[in-house]
């Protein structure tokens, strides 16, 4: 109860400065950096609820990304306002993630991630040869200039999005980390086959996982579109959203909700600066280099390093 | 003995079971009967089918022929985790915790999943007290947030028997339970199980060690091979001179 309220009186204490941002940060390049880090801040939470929470790695996260990405261009296509995109691209994920789990996880270890691996593959071969979609072209989104809240430009209205968004899947990874879900998940992490040999409903529990990881997902991607205007399969398909997505969690602190939190702020943060400073081309190095240093010297992230170093 | 478990009707009852695994047959036609409050003690040489049985009732195992009822109801095609719900819960050959966990919080997992959380009108107790509870049982209180991974043999063990006890279950399958323990220990484990019948549980006990065997036991059942050659008072069973041939050979 008292880390509950440690954790909302952080939240209420946290949210006011950074919502405020737009009001004195005047550098728009400033938001395009941040908005980027919490895209990133979403995809590893999510990837943790599944990977972990309940041990399953999932090399299928750019897909989950780009369902909700594409997901806001049928919507837009289609004339429906950006919040109705927003709740499609989530629900549609959320819908590949349960379909997917039902045909994928009765396999185990490395057979489960090269599972997800290729319905990366298959979705991407799919989009590309989808006229409707943009196809191997690509599409384009045109959006207003201006924030619609009258902050000033577009990406101000963009960033209070994914910061609400990058808030909502926190809290939800923290309350399923504290609940029965997440009890049962880590059940099958720690020994699938007890956990089901003691009453754990383990394929349920792994579906709901898949679910709600896939529709945060997804949920990151649907204002994609809107930041970069311009969608093709290539960027939204990127490995450095399946990279990235692995990486952060594991640098951070698997199966803890801070975990992905950190180390999605701590890479992203470090591309974003790198991106400015050498070039963007350096950043998939640069999550390797960092995620090779953690493996070796801090093999439980962050979390484990923090930890260990107050002597808990 | 037979029959107060043909009057009552029985809790478990495996008829004609059959599993193969390749070509290889582990189980054939074999029968079983378990009825309320009974322990069974079930024997073989190495090989013979005991845990491919327990695996098959508890069904981690599917089965390839015959049928398995609980409480008169086919529970051939449940999953594990439904078959828990139902009422039966097993400890594992080779302890299995959930290794990052707490002595505590492995037993939480279980009343919280097992359909055993919910209070009845004469136990208010919170489902923290009943872990507790449960964990004072197998004398685990010291260690209770300790992470399951620095136990010891015995205390793995008595963890063990402490989850499957958490899902409250009508049967309780203890497959090797007293594996690789001392004589001291071995009574310790032993007596926890022969306690359950006090609590109306029935238990079917898989084990090597023939004193705890011939204690423990009101039935014996003898599996050789795939095959049951003995169903009896154990006394009788052991004397028999199909089980000693199976045993000590020709």
């Amino acid at each position: 109860m008292n880390k509950n309220r440690n954790f909302y009186l952080g939240l209420v204490l946290v949210l006011p400065l950074l919502a405020s941002l737009p009001f004195w940060v005047q550098s728009e390049y400033f938001f395009f950096a941040a908005y980027s880090v919490l895209q990133f801040v979403i995809l590893a939470v999510a990837w943790n609820i599944l990977g972990g929470y309940a041990g399953y790695v999932n090399f299928g996260s750019a897909a989950f990304f780009a369902i909700g990405a594409y997901s806001t261009i049928v919507g837009y296509k289609l004339h429906f306002p950006q919040g109705a995109n927003i709740l499609l691209g989530t629900f549609m994920a959320g819908l590949v993630g349960l379909g997917m789990g039902y045909i994928t996880l009765r396999l185990k270890g490395v057979f489960f991630s090269i599972a997800t691996l290729a319905m990366s593959v298959v979705l991407l071969t799919i989009v590309t040869n989808t006229p409707f979609l943009g196809g191997a072209r690509g599409v384009y989104v045109i959006v207003s200039r201006e924030s619609p809240v009258g902050t000033g430009p577009y990406i101000h209205w963009l960033y209070f999005l994914i910061l609400a968004m990058a808030v909502v899947s926190v809290i939800i990874s923290r309350i399923i980390e504290h609940s029965w879900l997440g009890q049962g998940l880590m059940a099958i992490r720690d020994d699938e086959m007890a956990a089901e040999g003691l009453g754990v409903p383990t394929l349920k529990l792994k579906l709901i996982a898949t679910s709600i990881s896939g529709a945060l997902m997804g949920l990151a991607g649907t204002t994609f579109p809107y930041l970069i205007t311009y969608v093709e399969p290539t960027a939204t398909f990127n490995l450095s959203f399946a990279v990235n997505s692995i990486a952060m969690p594991i640098v951070g602190g698997l199966g803890t909700w801070i975990g992905p939190l950190l180390g999605a702020l701590l890479l992203g943060s470090i591309q974003q600066i790198a991106s400015v400073t050498l070039s963007s081309s350096w950043n998939l190095l640069i999550v390797g280099g960092v995620l090779v240093l953690f493996v070796t010297l801090a093999p439980n992230g962050l979390v484990g390093f923090f930890k260990k170093w107050s002597g808990k | 003995m037979e029959n107060t478990t043909q009057t009552q009707m029985p809790l478990v009852k495996v008829s004609a079971v059959t599993k193969k695994f390749g070509g290889f047959t582990a189980l054939s036609n074999v029968d079983l009967v378990i009825a309320p409050g009974e322990r069974v003690g079930l024997i073989g040489p190495n090989g013979s089918g005991k845990s491919t049985l327990v695996n098959c009732i508890s069904g981690m195992l599917k089965i390839d022929g015959g049928s398995i009822e609980f409480a008169g109801e086919n529970i051939s095609s449940l999953p594990p985790h439904a078959r828990v719900h139902a009422g039966i819960a097993r400890s594992f050959q080779i302890p299995r915790p959930f290794k990052t966990m707490t002595v505590f919080e492995n037993i939480m997992v279980v009343l919280n999943f097992s359909g055993n959380d919910r209070k009845s009108a004469d136990d208010l107790r919170s489902t923290e007290e009943r872990a507790m509870d449960i964990v004072q049982g197998v004398g685990l209180h010291s260690k209770k947030d300790h992470v399951s991974a620095s136990l010891t043999q015995v205390e793995l063990r008595k963890l063990e028997l402490a989850r499957a006890m958490a899902a409250n279950p009508k049967v309780l399958i203890a497959d090797e339970a007293l594996a690789g323990l001392s004589g001291a220990e071995v009574d310790e484990i032993l007596d926890l199980i022969m306690g359950m019948k006090e609590k109306g549980v029935s238990v079917l006990m898989i084990e090597h060690i023939m004193s705890a065997v011939m204690r423990f036991s009101e039935r014996l059942v003898v599996l050789v091979a795939g095959n049951k050659i003995a169903d009896g008072l154990p006394q009788d069973v052991i004397n028999n001179p199909e089980v000693i041939k199976a045993y000590l050979g020709e």
